[in-house]
């Protein structure tokens, strides 16, 4: 039996997190539903979430121990004999220790493999630089077949491990932060892999973001509202493949001006994949992208290593005020 | 009858052998993996037709047993014992390296064989381990084999499948070392570590080690035959080989690992075979 997202959920959820929900509670519901189910940690076991479905799932769960080029390969192998397996680690290192057995097993034999990368981002703020991902979604655009999501907040965690199932395609899957995570949806919606969500409409811009960033998105519309700027703001859940219409729409329903946000480096994310689009269809629109530039973030306080890359919700709201008063054609 | 089955083993490696030469100096300059092709044929020769069951007309068969070339650039000992046993057909060998055809770009077909898509090393291990715990959650009692060279157990990823199918107590995974001490830029000891180091660190990681030649098929067909399938540990049986076996201007080469044969060199090596079978 599915849990019935009450009026509660999304607020209980959130502070589990993305990631205390993705595995303490849609994985448990999947496993229940599905024999073939089948989770497997790089030694992230009770970080994830999973100590409770590792006991009570104990034939569909496996820790490979801190190894994760194996833990591709395994599951390349299950995958083969008819299982389905959700593999994870720190974004960072499911994505970048074991690129090439992604690459061979998801990519080229497309091998249905559901990969949680966890942590994403500046998530692991203290640890600094070893521990961001911030290349990951890059990365994992580049492999053919691959889709690649990411949450914005718990809820939407949960809806993704729920969609997943269907997805015959293997998946990347970035999740955010640790407990409490921000909430954007405050009670069920509808989530469809590659349909992207608008949070809210507006005249002038579009703000397309994804991850803990549509929050911060709606953080810079309430900003611009007081400047009567209004903006709509999109839930880019799903990085590839790219809801290409809402980026179309952009044209029509605003003043040709799309700021894309991401925790990420921009060379490769969200808004390079905005960019392709616009590019490849000769949208007449400009595109400002904000995340990490070509440079690696300070370690620290989450708020803290947006701040100090220039990319928390204030700073951002300045500079789109800026850019709206000194040019007349957005 | 044990001789005869021994013979015939022997026979049939004559004949891999002898085609893998065809089809290597067919392809011409585009060059091809003899050395550490001619160093697995008997290895694949006892698997075939000692070790493994399989329906080369049913061959993707849920029960057969699961072979995983690791070593994937052994392809011209592959595609000959694939040949011999009906999963490829002789139009299918001619196209080999043509493009646009199945023998070419190590490509995952099990319909042929082929149970995953090769080329970069030291993931079978890992995706055996895959298929091995498979069977054992599945109540399946097929096995797994994986056939891996010395020099590609320099990969991280070979240590750590090592270390986890002997912790699952994988018994129905078995890994199988070509040991021709050789790799692209020599030799392996010279570039890095011994073989017998190597051995000593399965043993220690928990695996049961079995050490035959790798040339004998009495001698191949005893090591397997000696696993402990009922046993609680994966099985390694480290075949000690010769890299271009058998072809004197191939064996212990390292630049026959990859390179041209010519027209007279095909005769000259066809004939050292055909001389070593006659005995």
């Amino acid at each position: 039996m599915r849990n019935e997202i009450t009026r509660l959920s999304p607020k209980i959820w959130s502070k589990l997190g993305q990631r205390g929900t993705f595995f303490g509670v849609a994985i448990p519901e999947i496993a229940k539903e599905n024999s073939k189910v089948f989770v497997i940690t790089a030694d992230l076991m009770a970080l994830s979430g999973l100590s409770t479905y590792s006991k009570l799932f104990n034939e569909q769960f496996l820790n490979v121990g801190i190894a994760e080029q194996n833990m591709i390969g395994v599951a390349a192998g299950l995958a083969k004999e008819g299982f389905l397996p959700y593999v994870t680690t720190y974004a960072t290192f499911v994505t970048m220790r074991c690129f090439e057995q992604l690459r061979q097993n998801l990519g080229v034999m497309g091998f249905n493999i559901k990969v949680i990368g966890t942590s994403a981002g500046v998530t692991a703020g203290m640890s600094g630089v070893g521990h961001f991902s911030l290349e990951d979604v890059a990365l994992m655009r580049t492999i053919p077949n691959l889709v690649v999501v990411s949450a914005c907040d718990a809820l939407e965690a949960y809806k993704i491990a729920i969609a997943s199932i269907a997805c015959p395609q293997p998946m990347y899957i970035r999740l955010h932060g640790g407990l409490n995570s921000p909430m954007v949806y405050e009670e069920d919606f509808n989530f469809c892999i590659g349909k992207a969500n608008i949070i809210e409409t507006g005249c002038d811009l579009m703000i397309i973001a994804t991850g803990p960033q549509v929050f911060q998105a709606k953080e810079i519309s309430r900003q611009l509202r007081s400047y009567n700027v209004s903006c709509y703001v999109i839930d880019m859940h799903t990085i590839k493949p790219i809801d290409k219409e809402i980026i179309r729409e952009s044209v029509n329903t605003t003043k040709r001006l799309i700021i894309s946000l991401e925790e990420h480096l921009l060379i490769g994310g969200l808004g390079s994949a905005i960019s392709e689009v616009i590019a490849e269809e000769g949208l007449p629109v400009k595109l400002v992208k904000y995340g990490f530039s070509d440079s690696y973030p300070v370690a620290g306080e989450y708020n803290y290593i947006l701040e100090k890359s220039g990319i928390g919700s204030s700073q951002i709201a300045s500079y789109i005020l800026e850019m709206i008063e000194t040019k007349d054609d957005v | 009858m044990i001789n005869k089955h021994i013979k015939n083993i022997e026979l049939l490696t004559f004949r891999m052998k002898l085609l893998a030469l065809e089809m290597a100096r067919n392809v011409g300059q585009k060059g091809s993996h003899l050395g550490g092709s001619f160093s697995c044929m008997e290895i694949l020769a006892v698997l075939y037709s000692h070790v493994m069951k399989f329906d080369a007309k049913n061959p993707e068969w849920d029960d057969r047993d699961r072979f995983i070339l690791s070593k994937a650039h052994a392809v011209l000992a592959f595609y000959p014992v694939l040949y011999e046993f009906g999963f490829l057909t002789i139009e299918e060998i001619k196209d080999f390296y043509v493009n646009d055809t199945l023998l070419i770009g190590h490509p995952m077909l099990p319909e042929k064989g082929f149970e995953f898509s090769g080329g970069s090393l030291g993931h079978g291990i890992s995706q055996g381990i895959g298929c091995a715990l498979a069977a054992r959650l599945k109540n399946q009692d097929f096995q797994t084999y994986v056939l891996v060279g010395d020099g590609e157990c320099q990969e991280g990823s070979i240590w750590e499948s090592a270390m986890l199918a002997a912790h699952l107590k994988l018994n129905n995974l078995t890994v199988i070392i070509d040991n021709n001490k050789l790799q692209y830029d020599g030799k392996c000891d010279e570039l890095l570590i011994s073989s017998n180091a190597i051995v000593e660190s399965w043993k220690s990681f928990g695996w049961e080690v079995h050490i035959a030649n790798g040339h004998s098929i009495k001698e191949l067909i005893n090591a397997f035959d000696a696993r402990s399938i009922k046993g609680d540990c994966p099985h390694l049986i480290v075949a000690d080989t010769v890299k271009g076996n058998g072809i004197s201007f191939m064996e212990n080469q390292p630049e026959w690992h990859h390179a041209q044969l010519s027209q007279s060199q095909y005769e000259i090596a066809r004939r050292e075979i055909e001389r070593f079978y006659e005995k």
